[in-house]
Parts: C-alpha cells; structure tokens; sequence
C-alpha cells in the first residue's frame, strides 16, 4: 500500500499524513467551468442587443369606414360636404379642398384652410370626404386625415372608387 | 505585528460572484427572444406614416375587439428608385396569414369572422386597424377598407406615428 505523504514548500522531506488526518481535509469543491457558459452568454446578448431595432412609437386615428357603394354616413341636417382632393405633385402631394381652387403643399396649410372652413360653415360636423387619386400615397392621405380630425371634424370618410 | 482580530486566517481572497450575472444576462436573452417573436406576430415591419402634428393615440391594450391589417410594400426602402414599385403593396397580413393584394372576398371573410368571435365574447366596439406602410399607394388599401364595410364593421382606425414633443425647459 502506498503510504500518503506531503510536502512542505523548502523542505524536500516526504512527510506522512495519516488516512484519518487526510478524510478530515476538505475535500475539492466540483464546480463546472462556467468561463465559456458566460463567453457564449455575452456573444449572445450582445448579437440581440445590435441587431435589435426600437420600433418607433405608434399610436392609432380613429375613424369610420365608407359605406360599400358610397359617402360616408351624414346627419339628418344636410350640411355642406368639405370635399379634399389628393393628388400627386412632384414634391409630394397636392392637397384641393372643392370650392377653394386654391392647390395645398402643406399641412398646416391645410389645417388652416380646414378650419377656416370649419368657422364658416359654424359646425364640426360637416362631412369631410378625403378623395385622393390612386397613386397617392399613404402617407399624404392619413396626413390628410390627420389634419381634418386636428381641426375636430367629427364626420370624416373616404371616397371610393367603386 | 498585532494579528488581525477581523481576519483570523489572514488575507482574503477577492473574487467575483458570477451567479447573479449569469442569472440576469439570461434573464435578458429569454426577454430578446420572446419579445421578438411576439412583436412579430400581429405587427408586420413596416413604417407607417408620420403626420405633421399628429394627433394618434396609444391604442387600448384590449386586443380582442379590434383586428389589425398590415398592408407591406413591395420596395419597403425604395431601393429601385422606381416610385411605382414602392406604392405597390406586396401582400396584406392579418397576424401571420398573408392575402393577395385585392383578394376583397378573402378579406372580407376573415374580417367577417374576427368580428363575430369578438361580438360574441362581448365586445361590441370591433374596429379595424389599418397598418400600412407610408409609400404604398391608396388604390392598393382601398380594398382593405371595402372588405371590412363588406364584414359591416363600421369603425377604422389608421396607425401612424405618434407626435414627439421636445423637452420643454
């Protein structure tokens, strides 16, 4: 049997440890090496933390939808109809409120314009009926949409084509 | 020199716990993977439009009384310069089942569909939600908003960028 021994740092004696003295030595503690778990862990969360793009925020106009084969609902009390026209232009959009003649490139200006109208007529209900042209853009006609329900128009549709 | 009365067995051994960072960093990845994925779901990648002034809300988080209609363009990032192209809408998405642009019928079914399960489990106040992408041309949306009044669902709503204020000082 081989005797256990053990060495003291300078001293090249073997020294004997006794099998009773060696149980009650602490034992080594069995740990798993976390160094390439962590490694892997990081790739991981900086790969996720790059390609990740914040959506901006976004937020929802409510509105209603054109009947099937026609204008939006009005009220009982016919009130004159604010008709808005879109159409294309070679920077953006044309906006036309029917009646004005008067050819819109801005949206402020077309706020204006709305609620200029909007004082004339002296009620917010009037219908508003956004009629663009089928190339138009998304984005010009919920502009526009946008600019009729910040003037608080409170009947605002869409023309379609059928 | 006076032993120590603190430190009996000498000096310390200064080291790190690794445990509550590796806790936390997974914590973070499982966050990444399941946000992802459900943003995903009802939320296609698309830019909507973002009005001067905007006026949208931050919708209601009551999911079941509104459905949502992606409306994606086939040259989201206008990378062939052809206008056209980018006022072309690829396909619409409800969730992750896609139509063909103009498939008014098949619209109109699943619309037809939504708004009962939703009626029936109490909410009366069903809308569309209309999610397209800023360049596409309205001729391509104009069947999304005919289905839906073919579904007889009378309320819309549009998404759109909401306004960002500045800090005021």
């Amino acid at each position: 049997m081989a005797r256990s021994t053990k060495t003291i740092a300078g001293d090249e004696t073997m020294h004997y440890v006794s099998p009773r003295k060696k149980r009650e030595a602490p034992k080594a503690k069995m740990q798993p090496p976390m160094t390439p778990m962590i490694d892997v862990t990081f790739q991981l969360l900086l790969f996720f933390l790059l390609t990740m793009t914040f959506r901006e925020a976004e937020g929802i106009i409510p509105g209603t939808l054109p009947a099937e084969a026609g204008t939006p609902q009005t009220d009982p009390i016919e009130l004159e109809k604010i008709e808005i026209s879109l159409r294309p232009a070679a920077e953006g959009c044309l906006y036309e409120i029917r009646g004005l003649n008067v050819g819109i490139n801005s949206p402020a200006e077309l706020y204006a314009r709305l609620k200029a109208r909007q004082d004339a007529i002296g009620s917010a209900d009037a219908p508003v009926i956004i009629k663009p042209s089928p190339d138009v853009g998304w984005e010009f006609v919920v502009e526009a949409f946008n600019q009729a329900m910040r003037a608080e128009f409170k009947n605002i549709g869409f023309a379609t084509s059928s | 020199m006076a032993k120590s009365k603190v430190f009996v067995k000498g000096r310390g051994e200064a080291s790190f716990n690794m445990t509550p960072m590796i806790d936390v960093t997974f914590q973070l990845i499982i966050f990444f993977i399941i946000a992802g994925q459900l943003a995903s779901e009802s939320l296609a990648k698309l830019i909507p439009p973002k009005p001067y002034e905007s006026i949208s809300q931050k919708a209601d988080k009551q999911i079941p009384n509104r459905v949502i209609v992606n409306i994606l363009s086939r040259d989201p990032d206008r990378k062939s310069n052809d206008r056209g192209l980018s006022g072309q809408a690829s396909e619409y998405k409800i969730g992750s089942t896609s139509f063909d642009v103009g498939d008014i019928e098949g619209l109109a079914e699943v619309l037809g569909i939504r708004r009962d399960s939703a009626e029936a489990a109490g909410y009366e106040d069903f809308f569309v939600e209309i999610r397209a992408h800023h360049t596409v041309f309205y001729d391509q949306i104009e069947p999304v908003l005919l289905a839906a009044a073919r579904a007889k669902i009378p309320k819309m709503s549009i998404t759109a960028r909401m306004q960002t204020y500045e800090m005021e000082e």
